[in-house]
């Protein structure tokens, strides 16, 4: 594939995760040159050296604000880079803003060929965060689940009761004080920590 | 009845009035029910106030002008009708920096223009020697820090753009980027020029209030065309903020300010922790 046909992306992630996602995505779709970074020290000077036609970052980085630095110092950059954003280009900045990513082109690249890098960019950004969504669910519920039975486990030995007693009990409870059986579990186990 | 209002802000001592107008119940007196949102980058803050994302935002003096300018970036009108902080910057150099500019000084190491001369010649000894450039640490190309750093070299003599390098770090990497030689020197707000004190790998060489009086830091931004249509809300946003600003002034609640800000965990990049460990 030409140069022409495969602009040189570089994707400015520290989620080694989500840049493997977008990465695979984008190879998937054709376009070969993609180089991963996730280390942002002497970001810039990597930058300079590879010398892509897209930049894409995640919105989380903060340094974000070195590659903005790109646009006012033109003399250390070889062709000048501008936003891919320009004003009549408002739903794109809104999805990508949504999304979590951003980027950069060089001038001079075509708006028609960069749309579609875009809108993989953001449909790959949103499956992640989805999936990001998912596992701190799966997570959380798992560690309420912890909580339930460390409390369970206490109120069976402090109050005598079977298994079955001890979460009716906290189930009830939860349901009498309008809480979370997760938050009256918590609570047990706290009282407990404090009367040791 | 209250209008919700998401504000943007870069977690920084001199977001402290809008920080303090949420915290102590000052917005929601006047009826406001504020949404802090905290970024991690100037240009986050610029584009989810330009695309509305934002109703209201902490942001740099310049970047309300480069915005409404349409300069580095799209062009929106925003409208900075308070100014959340005057001065508050500070010039902070390695030690090895600061040797040398105390080995070449004529003159008062107070005075901005003695050392600014001084460093000329720290360059010019440099460049003779084959030395790699200086390099100083700012935090945006439409800084205040850029600026100040531009203006107190060049009265010395020094071209910022051929003897030196700037470049942009965000803030939290500043001390960090010090301490390991990517940067001789940088100026940012607080709290980072003292910590880089406190963990002994800077000298603060000057408070840019010794060299510019009276510079807009930051400002509360919004967009023009939200402030013509909410001047009633802007109106009571102003009133929040001068509220707090004027409760932050009082020496007495300088220590609960404090607290007020040290609340929020650090974002998740924050070097600061690590640095601490």
């Amino acid at each position: 594939m030409s140069a022409e046909s495969s602009p040189k992306i570089v994707i400015v992630d520290e989620s080694p995760i989500r840049a493997a996602i977008l990465e695979e995505g984008l190879r998937e779709a054709g376009f070969t040159g993609v180089v991963h970074i996730s280390e942002m020290q002497s970001l810039l000077a990597r930058i300079y050296a590879l010398d892509p036609d897209v930049i894409l970052i995640d919105l989380e980085n903060p340094s974000r604000d070195v590659l903005e630095q790109m646009f006012q110092v033109s003399r250390a950059v070889r062709r000048p880079i501008a936003m891919f954003v320009d004003q009549s280009d408002a739903a794109s900045i809104q999805a990508s803003v949504d999304a979590g990513v951003s980027a950069y082109i060089v001038d001079g690249l075509k708006k028609e060929r960069i749309k579609p890098i875009l809108d993989l960019c953001i449909s790959r950004f949103n499956a992640f965060s989805k999936l990001q969504d998912e596992l701190d669910r799966t997570k959380s519920a798992l560690e309420e689940r912890k909580v339930i039975d460390r409390a369970k486990g206490i109120l069976m030995k402090v109050k005598g009761l079977t298994e079955d007693e001890a979460y009716v009990l906290m189930r009830s409870t939860a349901m009498r004080e309008k809480k979370k059986i997760g938050e009256i579990a918590q609570s047990i186990l706290t009282a407990s920590e404090l009367l040791k | 009845m209250t209008t919700p209002l998401h504000i943007g802000f870069i977690p920084l001592v001199d977001a402290a009035a809008l920080i303090v107008a949420v915290d102590k119940g000052f917005a929601a007196a006047e009826g406001l029910d504020v949404t802090l949102v905290r970024e991690v980058s100037w240009s986050n803050v610029r584009d989810k106030l330009n695309i509305g994302l934002f109703d209201a935002a902490h942001l740099l003096a310049p970047v309300a002008i480069a915005s409404s300018l349409g300069l580095g970036h799209v062009k929106v009108p925003i409208v900075a009708p308070f100014n959340l902080g005057l001065n508050g910057n500070a010039i902070t150099v390695s030690p090895s920096l600061h040797a040398a500019i105390m080995g070449e000084i004529e003159g008062d190491a107070i005075d901005p223009m003695a050392t600014a001369l001084a460093l000329a010649r720290v360059v010019a000894i440099r460049r003779k020697n084959g030395a790699e450039p200086l390099t100083f640490g700012m935090t945006f190309p439409f800084s205040t820090h850029n600026y100040q750093l531009r203006f107190w070299m060049a009265a010395g003599g020094v071209d910022p753009d051929e003897d030196v390098r700037l470049v942009v770090l965000p803030p939290p990497y500043m001390v960090d980027s010090l301490a390991n030689g990517q940067v001789d020197a940088f100026c940012v707000g607080a709290p980072w020029n003292s910590v880089a004190v406190d963990l002994g790998v800077g000298y603060i060489l000057h408070f840019v209030s010794d060299i510019l009086v009276r510079a807009a830091e930051k400002v509360l931004a919004v967009r023009q065309d939200w402030s013509d249509k909410n001047p009633e809300v802007l109106a009571a946003l102003i009133r929040a903020a001068s509220r707090a600003a004027q409760f932050i002034e009082q020496p007495e609640n300088r220590i609960e300010a404090a607290r007020i800000l040290a609340k929020p965990e650090p974002p998740p990049n924050s070097r600061l922790l690590r640095l601490r460990e």
